[in-house]
Parts: C-alpha cells; sequence; structure tokens
C-alpha cells in the first residue's frame, strides 16, 4: 500500500502538473536547477525502493548519501 | 540597320521584359524550392517543421548550454531536461551503479547490472527527452555524475 504523502508525485495535483506523466506515484526528492535557475531535471525514488531502505541506521543512510533526504523516509 | 523604328524598340522592350521575368521567376522558385525542401513543405502537407534529416550533428552547438554535477542516491532516479547530454559517472563501480532507464508499455525498463569491475561506468553521449528517459543508481552508495548539456 503506498502511504499518503505530500512528496509523491500526482500528475492530477496542480502542486506536480510540470512534472512527467511518467513519474506519477513517485517521491519526489527534489527537482534539480541548471544555471539560469530553470529546472533541470527530477531527482525521485519509486516508491518500492524508498521503502527498501526502511531499517538501515541513521549512519547508513549517511553512507549513502540519504542524511539530507531523511526526513522524507521517516515521513513513510 | 540605317534606321530604328519605335515600335521595333517596343516589342524588343517586351521581350526583354518578358526574359526577365522569367528569370525572376525562376529565381523565386529556386528560393522556394530549397525553403521547401528545408522546411519540409509541400503543396499538400505545410507543417513548418524543420526536414528532420537534415540536421546533422555538425548543427548541434559545440558549446555546452550548461554544465553540472548530479547526486543520484542509492534506488533513486534522475530525469534530466530534454537534451543531448554528455555525460561521466566518476563513482566507484564496486559501489554504485548507474544504468540508463527507459519508460516503455508503462514500465521503466533499466540496463541490467552486470558484475562489478567488469566494465567502465556510464560514459559517453545521451539524449533525453525529459520524461521518459533517465539515470538509475541500482547499487549500494550514491554516485556522482559530471555532465554537459548542449
Amino acid at each position: 500500500m503506498i502511504p499518503d504523502n505530500e512528496n509523491i508525485i500526482d500528475v492530477s495535483d496542480e502542486r506536480f502538473k510540470d512534472a512527467p506523466i511518467s513519474l506519477d506515484g513517485e517521491v519526489l526528492l527534489e527537482r534539480t536547477m541548471d544555471n539560469n535557475g530553470n529546472t533541470s531535471g527530477y531527482l525521485t525514488i519509486p516508491i518500492d525502493n524508498l521503502m527498501a531502505l526502511k531499517g538501515k541506521t541513521d549512519e547508513e543512510l549517511s553512507q549513502m548519501g540519504w542524511g539530507k533526504y531523511k526526513h522524507i523516509l521517516d515521513s513513510f | 540597320m540605317s534606321y530604328i523604328d519605335y515600335s521595333n524598340n517596343w516589342v524588343l522592350d517586351q521581350f526583354l521584359t518578358f526574359l526577365q521575368a522569367n528569370q525572376l521567376g525562376a529565381n523565386d522558385e529556386h528560393l522556394y524550392d530549397s525553403f521547401a525542401v528545408e522546411h519540409n513543405i509541400n503543396t499538400t502537407t505545410v507543417d513548418g517543421t524543420h526536414k528532420a534529416n537534415s540536421i546533422t550533428g555538425s548543427i548541434i552547438n559545440t558549446t555546452p548550454a550548461f554544465t553540472g554535477t548530479q547526486t543520484i542516491l542509492t534506488g533513486a532516479t534522475w530525469t534530466p531536461s530534454v537534451g543531448v547530454y554528455q555525460i561521466v559517472d566518476t563513482s566507484l563501480i564496486t559501489t554504485a551503479l548507474t544504468t540508463l532507464s527507459i519508460y516503455i508499455s508503462g514500465s521503466w525498463r533499466s540496463g541490467g547490472v552486470v558484475a562489478v569491475n567488469s566494465v567502465w561506468n556510464m560514459t559517453g553521449i545521451y539524449f533525453f527527452d525529459g520524461t521518459n528517459m533517465r539515470l538509475f543508481n541500482n547499487g549500494g552508495s550514491s554516485a556522482t555524475i559530471y555532465y554537459q548539456k548542449f
């Protein structure tokens, strides 16, 4: 079951109207920006991959680069 | 000729005008034909699109639109905006495994994971449409991607 979370891309939601439809249902970590401040891409993770990270220690997550996004992981 | 008849001159003028008009017309037709070929125009389909097979690699501006670096976390994906990218993945392949992933028939299809230390990391020229093409890190640590967008 996919939990209800504001980080899940829902292309029918006004907040995600510019997101590629193929990312529908994925967890948005952040939009990447180019030098001019335009959206240069989307950093996302499939929900199954994110749930697989649950159970790892904070230290393990930091080593994997997830320290910055731990609050998103914890919200699931 | 010992005389010049005005009426003959008038006829000659008309003839020259006819020739010039024909030449102008031919020039116009040539310009139009060139334009039509370049822009894929014909009398039945005027769509204004650029003729696809006229675009070659040499037309791509070799000065990058921008350069950057992108971290792709374990299990995560990065969907670049539309463009042609030159990419180098500097991550150690013993821990990070980044591959191309494309969306076909309702699912993401990713390159298979190969044995570590068997190939170079993901490098080369890639095209992204901003929607159905992305990078996927299927390894055990975050990957660092350097790229130039053209």
